[in-house]
């Protein structure tokens, strides 16, 4: 298991090496200039002359797979360069807006466990009869509507008619609720959706009954075997959407201004802002793997069949 | 066969399918009965309900699928079947029951010795504990220790087998529904666990209702048995009587389709059981695959006659009583 993990880790390295190759010259592909963009954010005059100096200055001038060697060289060290707007150091930005987005993450999470949870038992208890029709007809909802659409509506709902809720901003925890319960609406309603039938299917299983015959009642068996086998398949792909989740946060943080990473990519890419979206590419990429890994972890640790069985990880 | 009597019988319990507003028969009204400290088998081939006799009568079928109809007696007393708390009473502490698929009973997440503990307070759970091992040797499992903290994917089909039969006894019932007990297991498993099964019913005190296809062992292990097909008991007796003089064309065909260290070709049943829809149609179901049935047969279902003795068929050709050997002679 412990062999495993590290095995999972050594691969990540040259999966992150090809995906920061493939971020570093498919974002210098993008039509536009990121020396044109920083002259013109600064309000610059626009000459050949400063053109030239700021990309000196910003080491455009050399050649690409040149670029790349000396930003890999700097990398590997653990500098990921400087923000031409803000002329921070990328990690710090990158950090601070991780922050917002992690945050933003991970309350629709928690949306997505306490609501799918939720109607995903109440769907499979009352299966074919009214309340599993009307969740399902919510989850159809749910998964058809556009975020960035859904956003706009619960703000008219929430701020702007019933004036309950913030438009916008990130200081306190009533600015939480829309922007995550937006992030959260598709995945609450595939997790009801899966987390139904998975019931449904473990309530079916023989061991369900062996239980009854053993004298335990319906609820016991509900509580004990059916639910608890039922969740596997809901955290063997949580690992699998938690990125999804991460990257979902661009358009959510664009419609409610949360300052987290997925704004700072927009803006970053308006600007061409280069050190910014490799940073961003690269520590997505990492995020990605490393919820993949977690929610391997969890499934070996809710599942002995795939800590001791046949085909274990060694 | 009147149960009154017995440790428990069935009156008149019968089981259709709900589809669509409509009801599918699929066990009609029948009586079963076991003897304190017998072994009844109910025999038939796939397909033929018996199964499902079996789950109805410790009221396993969801309401929302199954109609069941009719009553069962437990030691004198009314079981409520229409009640699935009620019946919560009985399963287990009274009544228990093991499934074909040892491994499939078993929850993939829990060892054995998890099974054993389900719904104990810490407390209580080094008694049981004790308690368990000790069962489990008793089951002639080698390491009963190391099987407690095992996982049922672990453990091979003859263990979980003994598992599961030390488990559905933990609570002290007085009988078990043993559906196909040994139809997932080689044979040389099978005859072990049939002789701790019989080890069961003699000095145990257990009464065993055995629900099986394989007449060998049916033949083995029970006292009476019922003859099942298409869902209608059609003929059943003591084990010697049936064994004897098999009386229905069905059983007849049964017997003489079992294998034999002969050199005569094994016979087959020709044709098929009819299908869940076709049960309702009027005649009797074996008709079509009986040699001799006549016009009557395709006409009405055959009441239960007497046949001397507690030996009961479901026949409408009284000619064909006699012919209790047209197959093979029986042993």
């Amino acid at each position: 298991m412990i062999r495993y993990l590290c095995r999972q880790l050594l691969g990540l390295l040259p999966l992150l090496f090809l995906v920061s190759a493939a971020a570093f010259f498919l974002i210098r592909l993008l039509p536009g200039d990121p020396a044109t963009a920083y002259l013109n954010s600064i309000n610059a005059p626009l000459t050949e002359e400063s053109l030239k100096e700021v990309r000196e200055e910003l080491g455009l001038d050399e050649p690409v797979p040149v670029q790349y060697g000396k930003w890999l060289k700097q990398v590997l060290k653990g500098d990921l360069g400087y923000s031409y707007q803000t002329k921070r150091p990328v990690r710090e930005e990158l950090g601070t807006d991780l922050a917002y987005t992690a945050v933003l993450a991970l309350a629709a999470l928690a949306w997505v466990f306490v609501l799918s949870a939720l109607f995903g038992i109440l769907s499979a208890f009352f299966a074919g009869r009214l309340p599993d029709r009307l969740i399902r007809g919510l989850t159809f909802l749910g998964s058809a509507m556009p975020k960035f659409w859904l956003g706009f509506l619960l703000v008219l709902l929430f701020s702007l008619r019933w004036r309950i809720l913030p438009v916008q901003g990130a200081g306190e925890f009533k600015c939480l609720i829309l922007p995550s319960f937006t992030l959260a609406c598709s995945y609450i309603a595939t997790y009801t959706k899966l987390l139904r039938n998975s019931i449904l299917e473990i309530w079916n299983k023989p061991y369900v009954a062996y239980a009854r015959v053993r004298g335990f009642s319906r609820r016991q068996a509900v509580f004990r075997h059916v639910i608890p086998n039922a969740l596997l398949p809901v955290f063997t792909t949580l690992g699998l959407h938690f990125g999804g989740i991460l990257s979902g946060a661009v358009i959510v943080e664009n419609v409610f201004s949360w300052p987290g990473l997925g704004r700072m990519c927009v803006s970053a890419v308006a600007a061409r802002n280069y050190p910014m979206i490799q940073g961003y590419i690269l520590l997505m990429a990492a995020v990605f793997v490393i919820a993949n890994l977690l929610s391997d972890v969890a499934c070996a640790v809710l599942n002995p069949k795939l800590r001791l069985g046949p085909g274990a990880w060694k | 066969m009147n149960g009154t009597g017995s440790l428990f019988y069935t009156k008149e319990l019968s089981v259709s399918l709900k589809e669509r507003g409509r009801r599918l028969p699929v066990v009609f009204p029948t009586d079963i009965a076991v003897k304190d400290g017998g072994c009844t088998g109910v025999i038939g081939e796939s397909g033929c309900g018996k199964s499902l006799f079996g789950r109805a009568v410790l009221g396993l079928l969801t309401e929302r699928k199954w109609q069941v109809e009719g009553e069962a007696f437990f030691k004198g007393e009314r079981l409520p079947l229409e009640n699935d708390r009620e019946m919560d009473a009985f399963r287990g502490r009274r009544m228990s029951m093991i499934v074909q698929d040892p491994l499939s009973a078993f929850d993939p997440r829990m060892t054995v010795g998890a099974h054993f503990m389900e719904g104990l307070k810490r407390r209580e759970r080094k008694e049981r504990y004790r308690e368990a091992v000790a069962r489990l040797g008793r089951m002639l499992l080698k390491n009963p220790e190391s099987v407690m903290k095992q996982y049922p994917f672990e453990l091979s089909g003859g263990m979980l087998q003994r598992v599961m039969i030390a488990l559905s006894l933990f609570a002290g019932p007085e009988m078990m529904i043993a559906d196909e007990p040994t139809t997932a297991l080689d044979s040389t498993v099978q005859e072990e666990i049939l002789q701790l099964l019989e080890g069961l019913l003699g000095e145990g005190g257990l009464s065993l209702l055995l629900i099986s296809h394989d007449l060998k062992v049916i033949s083995r292990m029970a006292d009476t048995v019922y003859v099942m097909y298409a869902g209608r008991i059609v003929e059943c007796g003591t084990m010697e009587e049936v064994q004897r003089a098999p009386l229905h064309p069905y059983t007849v065909g049964l017997f003489s389709s079992r294998p034999a260290f002969s050199k005569e070709r094994l016979l087959a049943m020709e044709g098929r059981p009819p299908l869940l829809e076709g049960l309702s149609e009027p005649g009797c179901a074996f008709a079509p695959r009986c040699p001799s049935a006549g016009e009557a047969c395709r006409k009405e279902v055959p009441s239960f006659g007497a046949a001397g003795g507690g030996h009961l068929v479901r026949c409408s050709r009284p000619e064909a009583w006699g012919a209790g050997g047209r197959g093979r002679e029986a042993q």
